[in-house]
Formats: C-alpha cells, structure tokens, sequence
C-alpha cells in the first residue's frame, strides 16, 4: 500500500523526539561477562482468555503450569485444569475493563504452580517467572515465592519482556544494549541495575546472536549463567526456551477457548441477552 | 516389537506415519499392529516434519544456527524429538488377517507402527517359486524370507533392467544357479560380453559351478575349461534367420526364396560360393546386382569359421536336446562381430521356438515338454520399435506367442525406453535394479503388471544388488537383494536334480 509522503515526515518528527533517550552511557566495566553452564530449570508461567464479555461483567478462563529441563529436553511438566470465573461491576478495574482483576487472578494461579514447582525442585536449581520480581508490576505474589525459594535453596529469576525500567532518566534495556555495543561488550551479558529485598534487577543478553536483551531480576547471578545456557534454542536465540516452552503450555489456544465458548452458549441459550453483539455482527448475514 | 510411530491420516492412496527415528528408509516395510488385523505399509516417500511451526519457522531457525556459526556460538534445538520428526509416506501394502488380503479399510487413527519383520511377512512365502534369485528386502534390511520365480512364469517371460554396474550379469548367473539347481526348466543364456563363464577378472562364473553335469558351454573363443566351439550348418539357417539381421529390397528377398526353390537345404552353401553369373543362370529372373548385394553381405556376415557345411552337425538341435533335459546352455558369442553374433542368437532363438512348437503340435510329445528361458542381452537391440524394413523379429515374435509353447524370454536390457512398449507388455515378470534413467523407469511403470508408480523413489535409490520384481502372481511389487553369485554357488556338485516334467503344460 502506497502511504503519503507526510506520514514519513511526520514518523521522523517522532523519532526526532525519541532521540534524547537513545544514549549509551553504561560504562562497558559495568557488564559482565555470562558464562554459559547447565543445569536444571523450572518455568512457571500462566494463561488466560475471556469467555464472555458482558460489558459490567465478564466470564474468564486462566490457568498456570510449569516445565521442568534437565539440558536440552524437557523432564517433567505440570499444568493445570483451566479455571473459569466470573468477574461482575465491583472489579472493574481503572481503564473500565477486567485486565487487571483477570491478570491479577492468573498471576495468583502462577503463584500457586511456582510454590508447587519448588516443593519438587532441588537446591541449585533454577525457577525462572515470566515477569518482574520487584517493583511496581511484581505486586505481593513474589514474596512467597521467594522466601520458600530460599527455604529450598532455589534460584530464582523474572524475566520480563517489557519493562518501564529507566536508568538515569533513560529506557533501561535500550541504553544497555546502545552501550553495550559501543564498548565491545562480547556476549553474553548482562549489567546489574539495582539491588532491592535480596533481589538483583539488571538487563542480560542471553545469546550470542540475540538482537534482544530483558529486564531480568534475579536472587543470584550464577542463576544468568544456567538461564543462558537455556537460551539457545535457534527459534527463540536469547531468550530462555523454558518459558517459551511454559508459555506455549499452559496458552489456552484458540480451539480450547471456542470450545469454551460454545459450550457456555449452549448452557446459557435460554438466558436472553447473554449472547456478545459481536459475535452477531461477526457473523456476515 | 519397538514401536517407530504412529498413524496421523491420509487416505487409502497414502498413509502418513510421524516418527521421531531419522533411520526408516524408502522401501521400508513396516506393520501397523490395528488390534487383529495387521496392516503391512511401504515407505515411499519421507518428509521433514516440524509441530507447530511453518516453513518460515525452520527458516528462522536455521538463519539463527547460521548466524551462531559466524560467531562462532552454538545454538540448542530444545526438546528435538518432539518438535522435529519425519513423516513417512507410505502405500498399504494389504493386511494380513489369517492369510494376506487387499486392504479394504484404512487401519485406525493413530494405530502404532512397527518395523516388519520375517515373522510378519513369513505370509509371503505362498507366493514365492523355486527358483530363488535373493531374499525379500524392507529398505537395506534383508528379511529372512527367498524370494524366487516359479518355473510357470518363465514362458511369460522376464525383463531385467538396471543401469550398468546395478547386479544384471550377477542376478542372472543367480538365476542360472537356481535353474541348475532346480532341474525342471531349461536356460539358455546368450552372451555377447564373455562375462558368464568365467566372471572375469573380479568375479566368479559358471565354470565355477561345481555342477558340472548340468551346464553345457558353446564358444566362439578358446575356454580353459570344457566347451564346445559355435559351429551352425549352413542347413540350419533359414532364410527368414537374415531378415532378422538385414533389411532387403523385394527384389532380394524374391532372390533368396528363388534361391530356396533350386538349391533345397543347400540354399546359403550356394549363394556363398556360385560366382553371380552361374547364379544368375540357375535363378531366373534376378538381377545381378542383388546378388551382388546379397553374396557381400553373406560374405560380411560368416568371416568367422561359425558356419560349416557339414550337415551332420546340428548345434541347434544339440542346444534344444540339452534345454529339454533342464541345463543351462552357455553360448558365448563374445569373439563374433556384432551381426554375426546376432544371426547365432537369432539362429537359436528361432529353432527352440519351433522345436518347442513342433512339441506343441506332436501328440506323442505333448506333456513332456519343460520351459525354457531364453536370455537376451542389451535386449534393445532386438526388442526395438517396429521397423518397416526388417520384416521378422523372432525376439519379438517369441515374446507375443512363445508362452504357448512353453519357451520364454529374458530380455536385459540397461535402455527399456527403446524397447517396443507393445512387446515391452508382454513381459509378465520384471525385476528392476537401480535405473538412473527417468524415461526408462516410466516406461516400466507404465508396462508392469503392478502399479509401481509410487516407487519412483525407492527405484531411484536403489543399490547395487537391490531390486523390485513385479508380477502378477505377487500381491505387491517385492522387494528384493540379490545375493552375490560367489556366495550362492555350491562347495560340491551335490546330487542330481530329479527331473521334473511339466505334465500340466500342454
């Protein structure tokens, strides 16, 4: 599609802006080096879908599971039932929808598969999150996590594919990467940030080809040296195939989540009015 | 038994199996175990597959393995055996359900599969003749199982095709070893090349058979052990033996019958030696200049001292007694000029077919007769399309009508593909070894009694000494090793074969 000459100009306006924020100012002393190393890691992750969207209340479905690697295959996985749950006015959350009660929901189920997970791991191993396990998007949930991580000698690490971390005012993960290439950093790498409650944050590049670096909090640094041995997978290069593999497990696909649907159709046929107008529009005649 | 994987659909046409084993091979015979019923497949075809991912995936993947390289860094496929496997494309060979049956019903979905083996397949041993040629084959595996012809199939005859350097020289002096063995069929084997009798430098030949009794040698050169040299009477030639090997005008031809009408049985003697005017004389009515032609081309023909006047002698009766009693004759024509060489195999031909008639048509002898294999190499040069000049091709004249007269045809051949499909179709039997050629291998795929089209690839990989036989007495095209010869070949004469006489054949 042939766009109009103006919205280039007005993309480089913006970017224009962007500009200050794309500093390299981490000096390359400040990485250091990750050495690759085996061992055992346990992913947690969780899933969820809506089922019914009802304006002032929604049904949804979530669940959580974990994936346990021992090397390049996976040895144990655990995931568990899909849970539904109905949402009404009283949770609407600040944007006037249900993401943050639903996410909220899930990331109690993860909680619960993580604390399961580590009953069965061992110390030395690795239980790697999806997410942060500090600050303002970590939340309450980590801290049991944690504190029977430690009890059992686990490792622990959140790995978060989006952050709002800023270093100096800048975005974390972008002046990482910008200086890292500046100062000949060899990869893999990562630079610790900042140390909150026994928790290291800093920004890893797990791969040598990777053109990614996250936000990964972690309660040891050895534990990036495992993470990036997992890292390898040619289809995911730099990010840990454990969660990928989680991520991918515990996903309620979309055959599963129409299954759902219908299923709650059926049962609620003769309720007048649950039925998404959407779903009218959507279907053509 | 180790299960390789599992059905995942298709259609009665095809199969598709997925299995993590990278070592299954095209031609492949493998059982999918469907509670009773135990559905035999054939691996025609493998695929690479990938779960969950596309094309573009694999793409991707390999781009970050060749960008880990450049690095020098290592990339991990986690969890391997679940995201990549094979698909395996396979026929369905049949089922067998107390005794072996077409399949008429797929196997379940998902049914388990197995690798085959001699237990398996040990269902196949009904449809296999006496004269073993090798055991059956699942891809590069033998299975403990002889796969032979059956003396009923030799006047239907037999086409042996393979590019050179696949088994041909080897699997017919196999064959030749089982016919000695077996004692009921006669083989006459016609070689240009000199490869049969002593296997030259590398091998082993029929002079090695300890059977001694039971394999008789014509030559054209000096043997070091036991023959007889190629001597035909003059007699024994019949006009219609050259038309085989010459095109001639009408006016030569009528030179030839007049010929026959003034000197009798001493028709050749006389063209050879007349001078052209007292033939001239004697055959009124014929130019001088075709006999001219014709005394050349006798002349080009016998350089050779293959021919002689002495009507005591009689090669091709000899050969034909010898056939009768189950031999093999060995006629080594490797010391001839090519047309030379092709009169004696069109001389031979051509009295065993009509010898076998003349049993045919003679009360007395009806029901004693056994078949005989007459083996042809580089059978293209005497199997060709129809040819408006030459108008006799005992060749192809033995394959439309010899199976009447108990007389049948190895052609070998390297160039089926110039093979006249109309006789190409007469062959009941064929035994295909490696072929690079992709014409040739369409031509048998569409001249086989069994549908073999979904064996190209199995075709096109096939070793040396790997084969398929097709025929129409065998519920799929088998696949089948040939052994060497060296190995099939006896310590000791051992006993005479008793003699069987097809009493059932006429």
């Amino acid at each position: 599609m042939l766009l109009p000459d103006y919205y280039e100009e007005d993309l480089a306006e913006v970017l224009k802006g962007l500009e200050p924020n794309l500093a390299s100012d981490m000096p390359a002393g400040d990485f250091i080096e990750i050495q690759p190393t085996d061992g055992r890691v346990c992913a947690v992750d969780g899933g969820s879908a809506v089922l019914f969207d009802g304006g002032s209340f929604t049904i949804a479905a979530a669940r959580a599971g974990s994936v346990l690697y021992d090397g390049p295959a996976s040895v144990d996985e655990e995931v568990s039932r899909i849970s539904i749950r109905l949402f009404g006015s009283n949770e609407i959350d600040s944007d006037g929808g249900f993401m943050e009660p639903i996410s909220s929901w899930r990331a109690g189920l993860e909680e619960a598969a993580s604390i399961e997970a580590i009953g069965d791991l061992e110390t030395g191993d690795v239980l790697a999150i999806d997410g942060a396990l500090v600050g303002a998007g970590a939340g309450s949930r980590t801290e049991r996590i944690l504190s029977a991580a430690a009890d059992r000698g686990v490792r622990v690490v959140g790995v978060s594919k989006k952050t709002r971390l800023v270093h100096v005012g800048r975005p974390a993960v972008m002046n990482a990467m910008l200086s890292a290439e500046a100062g000949g950093v060899g990869r893999p790498w990562y630079v610790p940030l900042m140390d909150r409650g026994g928790v290291t944050t800093s920004i890893a590049m797990l791969h040598s080809i990777s053109t990614f670096a996250f936000r990964i909090d972690h309660t040891d640094p050895s534990a990036l040296d495992v993470l990036a041995a997992a890292s390898g997978d040619p289809v995911y290069p730099g990010y840990p195939y454990p969660l990928a593999r989680a991520h991918n497990a515990v996903a309620i696909h979309k055959p599963t989540s129409r299954g759902l649907r219908s299923l709650l159709a059926e049962m609620c046929r003769e309720l007048d009015g649950l039925e998404d107008f959407h779903d009218v529009l959507d279907r053509n005649w | 038994m180790m299960t390789i994987g599992r059905i995942t659909g298709r259609d009665m046409t095809q199969i598709r199996v997925r299995t993590a084993e990278t070592d299954v091979e095209v031609g492949e015979i493998l059982v999918a175990d469907d509670g009773g019923a135990r559905f035999l497949l054939r691996v025609v075809n493998i695929v690479y597959g990938i779960e969950g991912g596309s094309d573009e995936w694999a793409d991707r993947a390999a781009g970050s393995m060749i960008a880990a390289d450049r690095v020098g860094g290592e990339t991990v496929m986690h969890d391997e055996d679940r995201r990549l496997y094979n698909g395996l494309e396979c026929t369905i060979l049949g089922r067998i359900d107390d005794g072996f049956k077409r399949a008429k019903s797929l196997p379940r979905h998902f049914t388990p599969v197995r690798r085959a083996d001699g237990t398996d397949l040990a269902v196949l041993a009904e449809c296999m003749g006496p004269l073993s040629v090798g055991s059956l084959r699942s891809g590069s595996r033998e299975i403990d199982l002889a796969v032979g012809l059956d003396p009923g199939e030799i006047p239907y005859h037999i086409g042996i095709f393979a590019t050179t350097g696949m088994g041909k020289s080897n699997l017919m002096k196999v064959l030749a070893s089982s016919m000695i063995g077996h004692g009921g069929c006669g083989m006459l084997i016609l070689d240009p090349h000199g490869e049969y009798y002593d296997g030259g430098v590398s091998g082993k030949g029929l002079i090695h058979d300890p059977r001694r009794g039971r394999i008789q040698v014509y030559s054209s050169r000096d043997l070091s052990g036991p023959h007889r040299s190629i001597a035909i009477s003059s007699r024994e030639i019949e006009i219609e033996d050259l038309m085989n090997i010459y095109t001639f005008s009408r006016a030569q031809s009528d030179a030839f019958q007049s010929a026959r009408r003034v000197y009798k049985d001493r028709w050749l003697d006389s063209l050879m030696r007349k001078e052209v005017n007292e033939l001239a004389n004697d055959l009124l009515g014929t130019q001088d200049v075709s006999l001219h032609v014709i005394k050349r081309r006798l002349a080009n023909l016998f350089r050779s001292n293959i021919l002689t006047e002495d009507a005591t002698i009689s090669m091709t009766g000899n050969i034909h007694r010898e056939l009768s009693e189950g031999k093999v004759v060995l006629v080594d024509t490797s010391a001839l000029g090519e047309t030379e060489e092709l009169l004696v195999s069109v001389v031979l031909a051509r009295a065993v077919l009509n010898r076998n008639k003349e049993s045919f048509l003679d009360p007395a002898k009806q029901g004693r007769s056994i078949p005989m294999l007459i083996s042809i190499e580089e059978a293209q040069r005497v199997l060709y399309r129809p040819d408006e000049g030459r108008t006799r091709n005992i060749f192809a004249e033995i394959a439309r009508e010899g199976r009447k007269f108990n007389t049948g045809l190895c052609a070998i051949s390297q160039q089926p593909k110039l093979i006249d499909p109309e006789v190409l179709s007469q062959f009941n039997t064929h035994v295909i070894l490696g072929l690079s050629d992709r014409k040739d291998r369409e031509i048998l795929r569409d001249s086989a009694k069994q549908d073999i089209g979904p064996l190209a690839n199995e075709i096109q990989t096939l070793m040396a000494g790997e084969a398929v036989l097709t025929s129409p007495g065998r519920p799929f095209p088998i696949p089948l090793k040939v052994p060497l010869y060296e190995d099939v070949i006896p310590t000791d004469g051992g006993a005479e074969p008793k003699r069987r006489t097809d009493d059932l054949f006429y």
